[in-house]
Protein backbone atom coordinates (compact mmCIF):
# COMPACT_ATOMS: atom_id res chain seq x y z
CA UNK A 1 0.00 0.00 0.00
CA UNK A 2 1.44 3.22 -0.63
CA UNK A 3 1.40 4.98 2.71
CA UNK A 4 -0.35 8.10 3.30
CA UNK A 5 2.17 11.18 3.12
CA UNK A 6 -0.20 12.77 5.94
CA UNK A 7 0.04 9.82 8.25
CA UNK A 8 1.98 10.82 11.40
CA UNK A 9 3.57 13.79 9.47
CA UNK A 10 4.86 16.66 11.67
CA UNK A 11 2.78 19.71 10.93
CA UNK A 12 4.66 22.56 9.08
CA UNK A 13 6.14 24.74 11.12
CA UNK A 14 6.04 28.76 10.65
CA UNK A 15 9.31 29.84 11.30
CA UNK A 16 10.61 27.26 8.59
CA UNK A 17 8.04 28.77 6.08
CA UNK A 18 9.34 32.22 6.89
CA UNK A 19 13.30 31.32 6.29
CA UNK A 20 12.43 29.78 3.01
CA UNK A 21 10.83 32.61 2.20
CA UNK A 22 13.26 35.23 3.29
CA UNK A 23 15.82 32.89 1.32
CA UNK A 24 13.73 33.65 -1.70
CA UNK A 25 13.44 37.00 -1.49
CA UNK A 26 17.22 37.42 -0.78
CA UNK A 27 17.69 35.07 -4.04
CA UNK A 28 15.54 37.53 -5.59
CA UNK A 29 17.46 40.80 -4.40
CA UNK A 30 21.04 38.77 -4.97
CA UNK A 31 19.56 38.53 -8.77
CA UNK A 32 18.66 41.96 -8.99
CA UNK A 33 15.70 41.01 -12.05
CA UNK A 34 12.01 40.22 -11.73
CA UNK A 35 12.17 38.55 -14.97
CA UNK A 36 14.47 35.76 -13.72
CA UNK A 37 13.43 35.55 -10.56
CA UNK A 38 10.58 37.32 -8.99
CA UNK A 39 10.40 38.28 -5.56
CA UNK A 40 7.84 36.87 -2.81
CA UNK A 41 6.53 40.69 -2.27
CA UNK A 42 6.21 40.83 -5.65
CA UNK A 43 4.12 37.87 -6.40
CA UNK A 44 2.14 38.46 -3.37
CA UNK A 45 1.82 42.03 -5.29
CA UNK A 46 0.49 40.15 -8.21
CA UNK A 47 -1.94 38.12 -6.36
CA UNK A 48 -3.45 40.97 -4.68
CA UNK A 49 -4.30 42.62 -7.86
CA UNK A 50 -5.44 39.29 -9.91
CA UNK A 51 -7.90 38.14 -7.55
CA UNK A 52 -9.50 41.29 -8.06
CA UNK A 53 -10.45 40.28 -11.47
CA UNK A 54 -13.73 38.23 -12.37
CA UNK A 55 -11.12 36.09 -15.50
CA UNK A 56 -9.36 34.72 -12.04
CA UNK A 57 -11.73 33.27 -10.57
CA UNK A 58 -13.51 32.08 -13.65
CA UNK A 59 -9.85 30.66 -14.43
CA UNK A 60 -9.94 28.68 -10.93
CA UNK A 61 -13.64 27.51 -11.58
CA UNK A 62 -12.86 26.34 -14.81
CA UNK A 63 -10.10 24.54 -14.06
CA UNK A 64 -10.80 23.40 -10.61
CA UNK A 65 -14.74 21.78 -12.17
CA UNK A 66 -12.33 19.48 -14.90
CA UNK A 67 -9.40 18.31 -12.42
CA UNK A 68 -11.51 17.59 -9.51
CA UNK A 69 -14.47 15.57 -12.10
CA UNK A 70 -11.78 13.66 -13.52
CA UNK A 71 -10.46 12.44 -9.97
CA UNK A 72 -13.98 12.15 -9.40
CA UNK A 73 -14.86 9.85 -12.12
CA UNK A 74 -11.04 7.66 -11.74
CA UNK A 75 -11.95 7.47 -7.56
CA UNK A 76 -15.90 5.93 -8.95
CA UNK A 77 -14.31 3.92 -11.93
CA UNK A 78 -11.54 2.73 -9.82
CA UNK A 79 -13.39 1.51 -6.78
CA UNK A 80 -15.27 -0.64 -9.61
CA UNK A 81 -13.00 -1.97 -11.32
CA UNK A 82 -11.16 -2.90 -8.12
CA UNK A 83 -14.01 -4.79 -6.68
CA UNK A 84 -14.57 -6.51 -10.01
CA UNK A 85 -10.89 -7.42 -10.36
CA UNK A 86 -10.88 -8.95 -7.03
CA UNK A 87 -13.06 -11.81 -7.70
CA UNK A 88 -12.58 -12.07 -11.31
CA UNK A 89 -9.05 -12.72 -12.13
CA UNK A 90 -9.39 -12.50 -16.18
CA UNK A 91 -10.13 -8.89 -15.41
CA UNK A 92 -7.47 -8.28 -13.12
CA UNK A 93 -5.28 -9.81 -15.72
CA UNK A 94 -6.67 -7.67 -18.72
CA UNK A 95 -6.27 -4.80 -16.86
CA UNK A 96 -2.66 -4.75 -15.52
CA UNK A 97 -0.66 -4.16 -18.51
CA UNK A 98 -2.97 -1.33 -19.12
CA UNK A 99 -2.67 0.38 -15.71
CA UNK A 100 1.18 -0.64 -16.30
CA UNK A 101 1.51 1.37 -19.91
CA UNK A 102 -0.59 4.47 -17.80
CA UNK A 103 1.46 4.93 -15.12
CA UNK A 104 4.57 4.39 -17.12
CA UNK A 105 3.91 6.57 -20.40
CA UNK A 106 4.83 10.70 -19.49
CA UNK A 107 2.35 12.64 -19.02
CA UNK A 108 2.82 15.02 -21.69
CA UNK A 109 3.08 12.08 -24.55
CA UNK A 110 -0.73 11.54 -22.90
CA UNK A 111 -1.54 14.91 -23.55
CA UNK A 112 -0.13 15.53 -27.12
CA UNK A 113 -1.67 11.96 -28.08
CA UNK A 114 -4.88 12.88 -26.64
CA UNK A 115 -4.84 16.34 -28.34
CA UNK A 116 -6.06 14.89 -31.12
CA UNK A 117 -8.93 13.29 -30.27
CA UNK A 118 -10.41 15.14 -27.12
CA UNK A 119 -10.85 18.92 -27.29
CA UNK A 120 -8.60 21.35 -25.69
CA UNK A 121 -11.09 22.62 -23.09
CA UNK A 122 -11.85 18.97 -21.38
CA UNK A 123 -8.02 17.52 -21.62
CA UNK A 124 -7.47 18.15 -18.22
CA UNK A 125 -10.62 15.99 -17.07
CA UNK A 126 -9.25 13.20 -19.18
CA UNK A 127 -5.72 13.57 -18.01
CA UNK A 128 -6.19 13.95 -14.25
CA UNK A 129 -8.93 10.36 -14.99
CA UNK A 130 -5.32 8.51 -16.24
CA UNK A 131 -3.38 9.70 -13.32
CA UNK A 132 -5.57 8.98 -10.44
CA UNK A 133 -7.55 5.91 -12.07
CA UNK A 134 -4.23 2.89 -11.70
CA UNK A 135 -3.17 4.38 -8.11
CA UNK A 136 -6.97 3.94 -6.99
CA UNK A 137 -7.36 0.56 -8.90
CA UNK A 138 -4.21 -0.69 -7.34
CA UNK A 139 -4.59 0.39 -3.77
CA UNK A 140 -8.19 -0.61 -3.54
CA UNK A 141 -7.04 -3.83 -5.26
CA UNK A 142 -4.48 -4.25 -3.03
CA UNK A 143 -6.66 -3.74 0.13
CA UNK A 144 -9.32 -6.26 -0.90
CA UNK A 145 -7.51 -8.42 -1.61
CA UNK A 146 -5.49 -8.12 2.12
CA UNK A 147 -8.65 -9.06 3.54
CA UNK A 148 -8.12 -11.26 6.50
CA UNK A 149 -9.31 -14.72 5.22
CA UNK A 150 -9.67 -15.65 8.86
CA UNK A 151 -12.48 -12.91 8.92
CA UNK A 152 -13.87 -14.16 5.89
CA UNK A 153 -14.15 -17.72 7.03
CA UNK A 154 -15.77 -16.30 10.54
CA UNK A 155 -18.50 -14.40 8.35
CA UNK A 156 -19.21 -17.99 6.50
CA UNK A 157 -19.52 -19.67 9.87
CA UNK A 158 -21.91 -16.87 10.91
CA UNK A 159 -23.67 -16.78 7.59
CA UNK A 160 -23.46 -13.25 7.18
CA UNK A 161 -24.74 -12.02 4.12
CA UNK A 162 -22.64 -10.97 0.71
CA UNK A 163 -24.12 -7.33 1.06
CA UNK A 164 -23.71 -7.01 5.43
CA UNK A 165 -19.88 -8.95 4.24
CA UNK A 166 -18.70 -6.02 1.94
CA UNK A 167 -20.56 -2.98 4.66
CA UNK A 168 -18.68 -4.23 7.60
CA UNK A 169 -15.37 -6.28 6.35
CA UNK A 170 -14.49 -5.09 3.44
CA UNK A 171 -15.62 -1.30 3.57
CA UNK A 172 -14.27 -1.25 6.81
CA UNK A 173 -10.65 -3.11 5.68
CA UNK A 174 -10.83 -0.89 2.64
CA UNK A 175 -11.07 2.57 3.75
CA UNK A 176 -7.50 2.85 5.24
CA UNK A 177 -6.26 1.84 1.59
CA UNK A 178 -8.98 4.56 -0.07
CA UNK A 179 -7.20 7.25 1.85
CA UNK A 180 -3.89 6.44 1.12
CA UNK A 181 -4.59 6.44 -2.56
CA UNK A 182 -6.55 9.58 -2.32
CA UNK A 183 -4.12 11.49 -0.35
CA UNK A 184 -0.94 10.26 -2.87
CA UNK A 185 -3.27 11.34 -6.42
CA UNK A 186 -4.40 14.35 -5.31
CA UNK A 187 -1.50 16.42 -5.57
CA UNK A 188 -0.68 14.31 -8.25
CA UNK A 189 -4.32 15.05 -10.49
CA UNK A 190 -3.86 19.24 -10.24
CA UNK A 191 0.02 18.54 -11.42
CA UNK A 192 -0.93 16.82 -14.37
CA UNK A 193 -3.91 18.48 -15.24
CA UNK A 194 -2.38 22.13 -14.90
CA UNK A 195 0.52 20.51 -17.60
CA UNK A 196 -2.26 19.35 -19.74
CA UNK A 197 -3.66 22.97 -19.77
CA UNK A 198 -0.53 24.37 -20.81
CA UNK A 199 0.35 22.20 -23.61
CA UNK A 200 -3.50 22.50 -24.66
CA UNK A 201 -3.91 25.99 -23.46
CA UNK A 202 -7.86 25.74 -23.31
CA UNK A 203 -9.22 29.42 -23.11
CA UNK A 204 -10.12 30.74 -19.70
CA UNK A 205 -8.10 28.24 -18.03
CA UNK A 206 -5.50 28.14 -15.41
CA UNK A 207 -2.95 26.77 -17.60
CA UNK A 208 -3.96 29.30 -20.65
CA UNK A 209 -2.70 32.20 -17.65
CA UNK A 210 0.68 29.86 -16.70
CA UNK A 211 1.31 29.61 -20.43
CA UNK A 212 0.56 33.48 -21.33
CA UNK A 213 3.07 34.41 -18.47
CA UNK A 214 5.61 32.20 -20.35
CA UNK A 215 5.17 33.76 -23.55
CA UNK A 216 5.57 37.07 -22.10
CA UNK A 217 8.22 36.59 -19.82
CA UNK A 218 5.94 37.58 -17.06
CA UNK A 219 7.54 35.82 -13.82
CA UNK A 220 5.80 37.28 -11.28
CA UNK A 221 2.51 36.17 -13.27
CA UNK A 222 3.48 32.70 -13.62
CA UNK A 223 4.95 32.45 -9.83
CA UNK A 224 1.50 34.19 -8.88
CA UNK A 225 -0.38 31.56 -10.61
CA UNK A 226 1.63 28.58 -9.46
CA UNK A 227 0.81 29.72 -6.07
CA UNK A 228 -2.97 29.77 -7.29
CA UNK A 229 -2.46 26.01 -8.01
CA UNK A 230 -1.25 24.70 -4.65
CA UNK A 231 -3.49 26.88 -2.98
CA UNK A 232 -6.54 25.65 -4.44
CA UNK A 233 -4.73 21.53 -4.65
CA UNK A 234 -4.06 22.20 -0.89
CA UNK A 235 -7.58 23.50 0.09
CA UNK A 236 -8.97 20.38 -2.03
CA UNK A 237 -6.96 17.95 -0.79
CA UNK A 238 -7.64 19.12 2.79
CA UNK A 239 -11.62 19.24 2.60
CA UNK A 240 -11.41 15.79 0.67
CA UNK A 241 -9.23 13.94 3.11
CA UNK A 242 -11.73 15.54 6.17
CA UNK A 243 -14.79 13.82 4.69
CA UNK A 244 -12.60 10.70 4.14
CA UNK A 245 -12.18 11.18 7.78
CA UNK A 246 -15.55 11.64 8.31
CA UNK A 247 -16.68 8.76 6.33
CA UNK A 248 -14.35 6.60 8.01
CA UNK A 249 -15.28 7.46 11.54
CA UNK A 250 -19.09 6.71 10.51
CA UNK A 251 -18.22 3.30 9.01
CA UNK A 252 -16.18 2.20 12.62
CA UNK A 253 -18.65 3.22 14.59
CA UNK A 254 -22.14 2.11 12.20
CA UNK B 1 -27.36 -36.29 19.91
CA UNK B 2 -24.17 -35.69 18.11
CA UNK B 3 -22.55 -38.17 16.96
CA UNK B 4 -18.81 -38.42 15.74
CA UNK B 5 -17.71 -41.38 14.54
CA UNK B 6 -14.24 -42.88 13.31
CA UNK B 7 -13.10 -39.49 12.67
CA UNK B 8 -9.55 -39.13 11.23
CA UNK B 9 -7.75 -36.17 10.20
CA UNK B 10 -3.55 -35.46 8.91
CA UNK B 11 -2.25 -32.01 7.64
CA UNK B 12 0.37 -33.61 5.55
CA UNK B 13 2.37 -36.00 7.42
CA UNK B 14 1.47 -35.10 10.75
CA UNK B 15 -2.09 -37.49 11.58
CA UNK B 16 -3.76 -35.06 14.41
CA UNK B 17 -6.97 -37.45 14.73
CA UNK B 18 -6.97 -40.92 14.44
CA UNK B 19 -10.79 -43.02 14.26
CA UNK B 20 -11.49 -40.71 17.10
CA UNK B 21 -15.02 -41.79 17.47
CA UNK B 22 -17.99 -39.96 20.82
CA UNK B 23 -21.68 -39.19 21.23
CA UNK B 24 -22.22 -35.81 22.72
CA UNK B 25 -25.79 -34.83 24.54
CA UNK B 26 -27.90 -31.87 23.04
CA UNK B 27 -28.82 -29.07 24.91
CA UNK B 28 -25.87 -29.31 27.25
CA UNK B 29 -22.33 -27.86 27.27
CA UNK B 30 -19.67 -30.71 26.89
CA UNK B 31 -16.05 -29.28 27.72
CA UNK B 32 -13.35 -30.89 25.69
CA UNK B 33 -10.26 -31.50 27.23
CA UNK B 34 -6.90 -32.44 26.48
CA UNK B 35 -3.14 -32.07 26.20
CA UNK B 36 -1.96 -29.44 23.46
CA UNK B 37 -1.88 -30.60 20.28
CA UNK B 38 -4.29 -33.53 20.79
CA UNK B 39 -6.61 -32.16 17.84
CA UNK B 40 -9.16 -30.35 20.18
CA UNK B 41 -9.56 -26.91 17.95
CA UNK B 42 -9.07 -29.58 14.74
CA UNK B 43 -11.94 -31.54 16.51
CA UNK B 44 -14.05 -28.25 16.64
CA UNK B 45 -13.03 -27.07 12.94
CA UNK B 46 -14.55 -30.51 11.35
CA UNK B 47 -17.52 -30.20 13.60
CA UNK B 48 -18.00 -26.72 12.13
CA UNK B 49 -17.83 -27.99 9.00
CA UNK B 50 -15.14 -25.48 8.37
CA UNK B 51 -12.75 -28.70 7.20
CA UNK B 52 -13.54 -31.49 6.08
CA UNK B 53 -12.38 -35.28 7.76
CA UNK B 54 -10.12 -37.72 5.69
CA UNK B 55 -12.33 -40.52 6.72
CA UNK B 56 -15.25 -40.65 9.47
CA UNK B 57 -18.57 -38.90 9.57
CA UNK B 58 -20.62 -36.34 11.93
CA UNK B 59 -24.14 -36.85 12.32
CA UNK B 60 -26.65 -34.16 14.14
CA UNK B 61 -24.97 -31.27 12.92
CA UNK B 62 -26.26 -30.64 9.51
CA UNK B 63 -28.42 -27.70 9.43
CA UNK B 64 -27.97 -26.28 12.42
CA UNK B 65 -27.14 -22.83 12.95
CA UNK B 66 -23.70 -22.31 14.21
CA UNK B 67 -22.09 -19.49 16.32
CA UNK B 68 -18.30 -19.77 18.00
CA UNK B 69 -15.65 -17.88 19.65
CA UNK B 70 -12.45 -18.74 17.55
CA UNK B 71 -9.14 -19.54 18.61
CA UNK B 72 -8.28 -15.74 17.64
CA UNK B 73 -10.65 -12.88 18.47
CA UNK B 74 -11.21 -12.64 14.10
CA UNK B 75 -12.86 -8.92 15.02
CA UNK B 76 -12.95 -6.49 12.39
CA UNK B 77 -10.33 -4.33 13.72
CA UNK B 78 -11.57 -0.91 12.56
CA UNK B 79 -14.89 -1.36 13.45
CA UNK B 80 -16.41 -0.51 16.70
CA UNK B 81 -17.53 -3.49 19.58
CA UNK B 82 -21.20 -2.90 18.37
CA UNK B 83 -20.61 -2.52 15.28
CA UNK B 84 -18.95 -6.10 15.51
CA UNK B 85 -22.03 -7.43 16.96
CA UNK B 86 -24.01 -5.93 13.69
CA UNK B 87 -21.90 -7.60 11.54
CA UNK B 88 -23.49 -11.19 12.67
CA UNK B 89 -26.81 -10.06 13.90
CA UNK B 90 -27.92 -7.21 11.84
CA UNK B 91 -30.50 -4.99 13.73
CA UNK B 92 -31.98 -8.38 15.27
CA UNK B 93 -30.91 -6.36 19.10
CA UNK B 94 -31.77 -2.88 19.99
CA UNK B 95 -28.76 -0.58 20.93
CA UNK B 96 -29.25 -0.68 24.29
CA UNK B 97 -29.78 -4.21 24.04
CA UNK B 98 -26.26 -5.16 22.87
CA UNK B 99 -25.33 -2.25 25.16
CA UNK B 100 -26.34 -4.02 27.98
CA UNK B 101 -24.67 -7.60 26.68
CA UNK B 102 -21.47 -5.72 27.12
CA UNK B 103 -22.24 -4.71 30.36
CA UNK B 104 -22.43 -7.69 31.50
CA UNK B 105 -19.21 -8.93 31.06
CA UNK B 106 -17.67 -5.70 31.81
CA UNK B 107 -17.29 -3.62 28.74
CA UNK B 108 -18.55 0.27 29.08
CA UNK B 109 -18.26 3.41 28.11
CA UNK B 110 -15.85 2.28 25.06
CA UNK B 111 -18.21 0.86 22.70
CA UNK B 112 -18.16 3.21 19.98
CA UNK B 113 -14.02 2.76 20.11
CA UNK B 114 -12.73 0.87 17.15
CA UNK B 115 -11.66 -2.58 18.82
CA UNK B 116 -8.00 -2.23 17.64
CA UNK B 117 -7.41 0.12 20.57
CA UNK B 118 -8.87 -2.27 22.83
CA UNK B 119 -6.78 -4.94 25.03
CA UNK B 120 -6.04 -8.22 24.28
CA UNK B 121 -9.12 -9.39 27.48
CA UNK B 122 -11.36 -6.52 25.99
CA UNK B 123 -11.55 -7.55 22.38
CA UNK B 124 -11.71 -11.81 23.49
CA UNK B 125 -15.25 -10.60 25.58
CA UNK B 126 -16.25 -8.81 22.24
CA UNK B 127 -15.94 -11.88 20.76
CA UNK B 128 -17.50 -13.82 23.34
CA UNK B 129 -20.85 -10.90 22.77
CA UNK B 130 -20.64 -11.71 19.36
CA UNK B 131 -20.74 -15.18 19.27
CA UNK B 132 -23.84 -15.36 22.09
CA UNK B 133 -25.87 -12.78 20.40
CA UNK B 134 -25.89 -14.11 16.68
CA UNK B 135 -28.92 -17.01 16.32
CA UNK B 136 -27.10 -20.18 17.06
CA UNK B 137 -28.33 -23.86 17.50
CA UNK B 138 -24.58 -24.76 18.39
CA UNK B 139 -22.25 -23.09 19.98
CA UNK B 140 -18.27 -23.91 19.87
CA UNK B 141 -16.18 -22.03 22.12
CA UNK B 142 -12.40 -22.27 21.46
CA UNK B 143 -10.56 -21.38 24.85
CA UNK B 144 -12.78 -18.04 25.30
CA UNK B 145 -11.79 -17.23 28.75
CA UNK B 146 -7.84 -16.94 26.94
CA UNK B 147 -6.31 -13.39 28.53
CA UNK B 148 -9.18 -12.89 30.96
CA UNK B 149 -8.53 -11.79 34.69
CA UNK B 150 -10.16 -14.18 37.14
CA UNK B 151 -12.52 -11.39 38.08
CA UNK B 152 -13.68 -10.40 34.59
CA UNK B 153 -13.73 -14.63 33.88
CA UNK B 154 -15.99 -14.80 36.32
CA UNK B 155 -18.00 -12.19 34.84
CA UNK B 156 -18.04 -13.36 31.55
CA UNK B 157 -18.75 -17.67 32.58
CA UNK B 158 -21.79 -16.37 34.61
CA UNK B 159 -22.86 -14.46 31.38
CA UNK B 160 -22.27 -17.21 29.22
CA UNK B 161 -24.10 -19.57 31.48
CA UNK B 162 -27.33 -17.01 31.78
CA UNK B 163 -27.01 -17.03 28.11
CA UNK B 164 -26.44 -20.60 26.89
CA UNK B 165 -29.55 -22.30 28.74
CA UNK B 166 -30.94 -25.27 27.09
CA UNK B 167 -28.15 -24.64 24.28
CA UNK B 168 -25.61 -27.35 22.74
CA UNK B 169 -22.13 -26.37 23.87
CA UNK B 170 -18.93 -27.13 23.05
CA UNK B 171 -15.74 -25.72 25.22
CA UNK B 172 -12.38 -26.39 24.21
CA UNK B 173 -10.49 -25.07 27.70
CA UNK B 174 -6.81 -26.39 28.83
CA UNK B 175 -7.65 -24.70 32.20
CA UNK B 176 -9.74 -27.01 34.43
CA UNK B 177 -10.99 -23.77 36.52
CA UNK B 178 -12.48 -23.07 32.85
CA UNK B 179 -14.77 -26.10 32.38
CA UNK B 180 -15.94 -26.26 35.80
CA UNK B 181 -16.81 -23.14 35.94
CA UNK B 182 -19.45 -23.77 32.66
CA UNK B 183 -20.56 -26.76 34.63
CA UNK B 184 -20.21 -29.10 31.55
CA UNK B 185 -19.97 -32.34 30.92
CA UNK B 186 -16.26 -33.68 30.53
CA UNK B 187 -14.63 -35.10 27.18
CA UNK B 188 -11.10 -35.79 27.53
CA UNK B 189 -9.31 -36.21 24.05
CA UNK B 190 -7.07 -39.14 23.97
CA UNK B 191 -3.22 -37.66 24.19
CA UNK B 192 -1.46 -36.67 20.70
CA UNK B 193 -0.50 -38.78 18.18
CA UNK B 194 2.69 -36.65 17.83
CA UNK B 195 3.37 -35.34 21.36
CA UNK B 196 4.56 -31.73 21.14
Amino acid sequence: MMRSTTAGKRPIRLWAVAIWLLAWQAASWAVGQEILLASPLAVLSRLGELVQETAFWRAILFSFVRIVSGFLLALSAGCLLAAIASFCSPVRDLLEPLLLTVKSVPVASFVILCLIWIPSRNLSVFISFLMVLPIVYTNLLEGIRSTDPQLLEMAELFGVPPLRRVRYIYLSQVLPYLRSAVTVSLGLCWKAGAAAEVIGIPKGSIGEHLYQAKIYLDTPDLFAWTVVILLVSLLFERLFLFVLHLLLQVVERM
Amino acid sequence: MIEIDQLSKAYGEKQVLCRLSASFPEGETTCIMGRSGCGKTTLLRLMMGLESPDSGSIRGIQGKQISAVFQENRLCENLSAVSNVRLVCANRFSRAQIEQSFAEVGLEGCLDQPVREFSGGMKRRVAIVRALLADFDLLFLDEPFKGLDPETERLTTAYLLRKTVGKTVFLVSHDPNGAELMQGRLFRMPDPIHPI
